[in-house]
């Protein structure tokens, strides 16, 4: 806190410093006396400052979540720019000694010379409500205390007994983005740039780190990894095409590759019962890519353009030990390093063409070439979960794929402003170790567009699409998978798309706008799988504008989605072939939103008042439709999550530079999750009681992160000061 | 891993380096975009505002106005670079117009801009998704009366400019599962280039959708010893919405319905997860598939073909 005291002071200090030695200008309080100053060489530039308030009740954490609304004194969106004839220099700030504060620069020699520097910080705040045993006693190695393990080992008592130990802590991650940016501009055709954006994440995140099927361990997962991307090239162009060449390079780099985690079940290892584990996690790797683009305009107002680019990405490290339980024997693995290599091309060629005013033709050729030379990795045996060793070995399967593109599209002027398309496509795919090898998908689409009217804006858009797979690769399937079954990605697909936006401006004060779209997949090969989706959209709005100091929006919408897959529930040969244990998954989602705001500017003299209000609701209802040899299933709770946001803004003018305001949101989340609310999510050692008391198993240690409601309050006082 | 800052140190060796070569043909090289040399018919951007008055506010605060970069309206004919010659309009305002944006069609429109915008983010505008619906840059901007802080949008912000078509996409915002684009830590451009790209979907970074994501989600990127097929087949978004959803990691279904969209095995994956056993199975309550299954972008683990490890 303290630290952001004096950063605020320093940050309201500065600027007025800066003010004071300008005090003899012009007051640059709107754009065009800002213009002035700027083309005059003088300094503007605002800060806003002062005090939040913050009260919630509930999930702080999910309410704040990218953000950091801690309250206090803050200083945000500051700026600075001062122009020359020949440079510019300008600064920003925001939130500045918050978790989520942020700072960019630029300086630019006009014609020759731009750098920017960015610093950002991404928090993301996961629970407040996080508990656990665990203590990382080093680097990605996660402890429970011995005598917890030994006292359950031994039946004296189960996880329950210890729940109350467990250490309340702020689950959370932060990104910390710096970037640095230069073109030089060698001459009016040559830019030179160069690129560099280092990411640093770290904190924690829930993870998943089971010892068996029956059993549910979450971990803290420490994170501490950092991406260093580089960005490098040169650009010429001129009136005639344009010619470029880049390279790119990333490289993650993971501090913590490994987490070992302790069994709260067990001190002592056995086969089946490990008392820790060990996961790679987020290996270090690299990707690097060259690529050039050309473009040549034709007569015609025609232009080629051509880009190429090959990639290469690459993991190395080193194969962690097939498990670290003491009691089993390690598998015979083929080698000791992953030894990973992808290498992709990409070429595109994109050609248009206006002959005539009236008509556009476009045609673009896509192809990707993806393709895994990781050499393939077997062992002699497998060890799940570090508690069972199977003498069945693994081998691995890549999935390299090519893909092809080609679309053509021609467009006719029909009406003053609108004009009328239609295109066809044809797309490609070849895969390795898929079910389908190959598919082609065929598109047909059609467009209206009446754009730039003064009064009418019109798109509407169908697209038709119809894909098939060859070539039925049935050892891609895995083993007791049904042979009817066809992944959604890549199965056949017959789909229809169709949208339409619709605004009308009738005069300068009142505008109305409208949408739809509706689509539908069905994947007719589909004996299991999913089978079907389909979506409704529909919106509609108003602005109204009826003086100069007075605006108002809305808009309503309603979506409704809808889903089915089906499945067979079997644990034997017999159940496998038999249709009657089928059973259909239904799913049906609901989404209504509403947003309106109105403004008053200066209607009360010095005053400004803005009242808003945003609101969405989504449901989502999970049904089962069974066959004839199974139980009718009991349903499932439907899923709820309700936002409402209101938010009052007012600010007084104290004077040319000054300005005085208050700012309130009102925030409240409904939220009613079966899988992750607090009804289900009752404790950390799950299940905890049957109805009627009966004590189950104890086999669950979760984390404690739920869904849960929040209400929350803020406020800002806070004074704008321009200079 | 350990050479990555030499590498980072030698990149930048070779740049500065570059930028050390003289320019080639400095004099030859500018007047390969300098404007022509005064023509007959141009009066300059002062006879103009005599009577458009304050049309050049926006404009001087933008870089338009920067006239020592020779690239900019401002270093060539001020207000006739866009607009054209405006001595006869200036003779006869009434029966002799310039260009007026308002009244061109989006290609004669956006003809003009690309006189200077043709490299760069724009360089892959040509045939886009937006130039082939016939759009036109001053769609989306409006040079003389900007409402947004940045890049002159005809809207206050990115959100609002992209809501007035894609406002499916834009509600999607305030689910629980989100990017943070609510909190202004991105917006609809940290992932999409909207004048143009070369990969696909508008998507600014990487050559496939999955090298988009994993440009800022790197950890993911592979390539691993196990892949989920699911995510080599070049698409984060089969399981993931990435404008919102109201599940857990902006899933576009709720596990195990998701998994099971895909995973018909015998025994669990294609269990009945009901309300009878909701309380008590670990593979509905919680995070259902992935507690078991953490590693579900791909494993390094020798025992890693399930993912559970």
């Amino acid at each position: 806190m303290r630290n952001r005291l004096v950063l605020a002071c320093a940050m309201v200090i500065v600027p007025l410093t800066l003010a004071s030695a300008q005090s003899t200008l012009p007051l640059p309080t709107d754009p065009q006396a800002q213009a002035a100053a700027s083309l005059g060489g003088k300094a503007f530039g605002s800060v806003d400052f002062g005090g939040r308030w913050f009260s919630v009740d509930g999930d702080e954490a999910r309410h704040q979540r990218y953000r950091d609304l801690s309250p206090g004194g803050y200083v945000s969106d500051a700026s600075f720019t001062r122009r020359g004839e020949e440079w510019t220099l300008s600064a920003q700030a925001w939130n500045v000694g918050y978790r989520d504060q942020k700072y960019a620069a630029e300086y630019r020699l006009i014609g020759r010379l731009k750098t920017s520097f960015l610093w950002d910080q991404i928090p993301m705040f996961i629970s407040r409500d996080t508990r656990t045993l665990y203590v990382e006693t080093a680097p990605g190695v996660l402890r429970i205390d011995d005598s917890i393990q030994q006292s359950i080992q031994s039946g004296a008592t189960s996880l329950r007994n210890w729940e109350g130990q467990a250490v309340r802590f702020d689950m959370r991650t932060q990104r910390k983005i710096g970037q640095m940016d230069l073109v030089f501009n060698a001459n009016p055709s040559t830019d030179l740039f160069f690129n560099v954006l280092n990411t640093n994440r770290s904190g924690q995140i829930p993870f998943g780190g089971d010892f068996g099927h029956a059993n549910s361990v979450e971990i803290p997962l420490p994170l501490d990894n950092r991406t260093t991307d580089i960005k490098t090239g040169i650009e010429w162009a001129n009136r005639q095409g344009m010619i470029k060449i880049g390279w790119d390079g990333s490289y993650f780099d993971n501090s913590i590759q490994t987490v070992i985690w302790d069994n709260p079940l067990r001190a002592t290892d056995a086969s089946g019962l490990p008392s820790q584990g060990l996961m790679p996690v987020m290996h270090s790797n690299t990707l690097h890519y060259v690529h050039g683009t050309g473009a040549v305009n034709l007569p015609g107002r025609g232009r080629l353009v051509a880009y190429v680019a090959g990639g290469q990405g690459r993991s190395n490290e080193p194969i962690p030990a097939s498990t670290i339980n003491t009691a089993l024997l390690p598998v015979n693995a083929s080698r000791a390093t992953v030894e990973g290599e992808q290498q992709t091309t990409v070429a595109q060629l994109q050609f248009t063409m206006r002959p005539v005013r009236p008509f556009f033709l476009s045609a673009k050729y896509r192809y990707s070439d993806v393709d895994v030379r990781t050499p393939i990795f077997t062992t002699d045996a497998r060890i799940a979960y570090d508690a069972n060793r199977s003498a069945v070995g693994a081998e691995t399967a890549y999935h390299s794929a090519v893909r092809s593109s080609f679309d053509v599209d021609g467009s006719l002027t029909v009406l003053p402003f609108t004009a009328l398309k239609v295109g066809a496509g044809r797309y490609d795919q070849e895969f390795t170790n898929r079910h389908w090898l190959k598919t082609s998908e065929n598109v047909l689409r059609a467009s209206l567009d009446t754009t730039g009217h003064s009064m009418l804006m019109v798109r509407a858009l169908y697209e038709n699409r119809s894909r098939e797979g060859e070539t039925f690769e049935v050892h891609a399937l895995g083993a007791g998978e049904l042979a009817s079954i066809r992944h959604y990605d890549i199965a056949d697909r017959d789909r229809q798309r169709f949208t339409l936006i619709a605004s009308v401006m009738p005069g300068t004060m009142v505008g109305f706008n409208a949408s739809a779209g509706i689509g539908q997949d069905e994947y007719p090969g589909s004996q299991h799988g999913l089978l079907e989706t389909d979506s409704k959209q529909y919106s509609v709005g108003m602005d109204v504008t009826p003086s100069d100091t007075v605006q108002f929006n809305a808009n309503y919408g309603w979506e409704d989605y809808t889903s089915a897959s089906r499945s067979r529930t079997a644990t034997t040969a017999a159940q496998l072939a038999d249709p009657t244990r089928d059973f259909r998954t239904d799913y049906d989602g609901a989404v209504r939103f509403f947003d309106a705001a109105i403004e008053f500017a200066e209607v009360i003299e010095r005053t400004n008042i803005r009242v808003g209000v945003d609101w969405n609701r989504a449901t989502d209802t999970y049904a089962y439709q069974v066959g004839s040899s199974l139980a009718t299933p009991q349903p499932l709770p439907d899923v709820l999550n309700e936002l409402l946001r209101a938010e009052f803004s007012i600010t007084y003018r104290l004077s040319d530079r000054l300005q005085l305001g208050f700012l309130y949101w009102y925030d409240d989340y409904k939220v009613e999750d079966f899988a992750l609310g607090e009804t289900t999510l009752s404790g950390l050692a799950l299940p905890s009681l049957q109805p009627g008391g009966a004590v189950v198993n104890t086999n669950a240690l979760l984390l404690g992160y739920l869904y849960r409601p929040y209400t929350a309050h803020t406020g800002w006082v806070r004074l704008t000061y321009r200079f | 891993m350990k050479h990555t800052w030499v590498r980072a140190v030698v990149s930048a060796g070779v740049l500065l380096a570059w930028l050390a070569m003289p320019a080639p043909a400095g004099a030859d090289a500018r007047r390969q975009q300098s404007p022509d040399p005064p023509q007959a018919g141009y009066i300059g951007a002062d006879a103009c505002l005599t009577c458009h008055e304050g049309y050049d506010t926006a404009v001087n605060s933008s870089k338009h106005a920067f006239a020592k970069d020779p690239r900019t309206p401002a270093a060539a004919y001020g207000c006739e670079s866009c607009h054209g010659p405006g001595e006869a309009h200036s003779q006869d305002p009434a029966s002799v117009k310039v260009k007026i944006f308002t009244k061109l069609s989006a290609s004669e429109t956006n003809e003009t801009c690309l006189t200077c915008h043709d490299r760069g983010q724009h360089a892959m505008w040509n045939g886009s998704a937006h130039d082939s619906r016939n759009m036109s840059c001053g769609s989306c901007h409006s040079v003389h009366q900007p409402k947004s802080a940045r890049a002159q949008l005809a809207a206050v912000n990115q959100t609002q400019q992209c809501a007035t078509c894609h406002r499916d996409k834009v509600s999607k915002l305030d689910r629980s599962g989100h990017m943070p684009v609510r909190e202004g830590k991105m917006e609809c451009s940290s992932c999409h280039n909207v004048h143009g790209s070369t990969n696909v979907r508008l998507l600014k970074a990487g050559n496939t959708v999955s090298e988009s994501c994993t440009s800022c989600h790197a950890e993911k990127r592979g390539p691993f010893l196990f892949e989920h097929a699911a995510l080599a087949g070049d698409s984060c978004s089969t399981c993931h919405d990435p404008h919102g959803s109201s599940n857990e990691r902006m899933l576009v279904a709720k596990q195990p319905f998701l998994c099971q969209r895909c995973h018909n095995f015998t025994r669990h994956p294609s269990t009945i997860y009901d309300s009878a056993i909701l309380a008590t199975n670990n593979k509905v309550f919680g995070r259902s598939c992935v507690t078991c299954h953490s590693t579900i972008h791909g494993s390094n683990h020798p025992a890693g073909s399930r993912f559970v490890r």
